[in-house]
């Protein structure tokens, strides 16, 4: 069975970027270390 | 949830800590921290707290209905709202997905009908939910 991933991006102006392009919603999940 | 994620949004995360001019644009205090976001850069939907599996595909149905809704295409958002409480019944995101598929048919259509129709079954069913009390005013 192959495991995926999700394809997350780090950085928020390129993730706005392709969502426009694909015409998706941008998920944005602030997370903390730890 | 991996695959509805990566199919139908575009996944960013970033640190709150290193990120911390953006999380105070989006007044992002606590983690985790999710947000949808549409093309004109506004938040549309946000929950924070960590969610389980279940639950979490719950609520992405619910910030892609959100999405959809906001951005005035009524019958998509309709009917992600009810694939949520259709697939996800039990889901404590279920009565807001019912809220709101009455909200989007009505936008849509006008009819009251149809907004009491999923309202109704709010109430019958997620008696005790926010969501229920906030349609009781039909």
């Amino acid at each position: 069975m192959t495991e995926t991933k999700i394809n997350w991006m780090n950085d928020y102006e390129e993730g706005c970027g392709r969502a426009r392009e694909e015409k998706k919603p941008l998920f944005l999940d602030f997370f903390k270390d730890g | 949830m991996t695959a509805l994620l990566n199919e139908n949004f575009i996944p960013v995360q970033v640190n709150i800590e290193e990120a911390a001019k953006l999380a105070d644009e989006f007044q992002a205090i606590w983690t985790p921290n999710l947000n949808v976001i549409d093309g004109r850069l506004k938040r549309v939907y946000q929950v924070e707290g960590w969610l389980p599996p279940s639950e979490f595909v719950a609520m992405l149905g619910v910030g892609r209905g959100q999405y959809f809704l906001r951005g005035k295409k009524y019958a998509e958002a309709a009917t992600l709202f009810k694939a949520v409480f259709e697939q996800s019944p039990r889901s404590q995101f279920a009565p807001e997905a019912v809220y709101y598929r009455g909200v989007s048919r009505y936008l849509s259509s006008h009819k009251v009908d149809e907004l009491k129709e999923d309202w109704i079954m709010l109430q019958r069913f997620y008696p005790q939910s926010a969501w229920s009390l906030r349609a009781n005013i039909l």
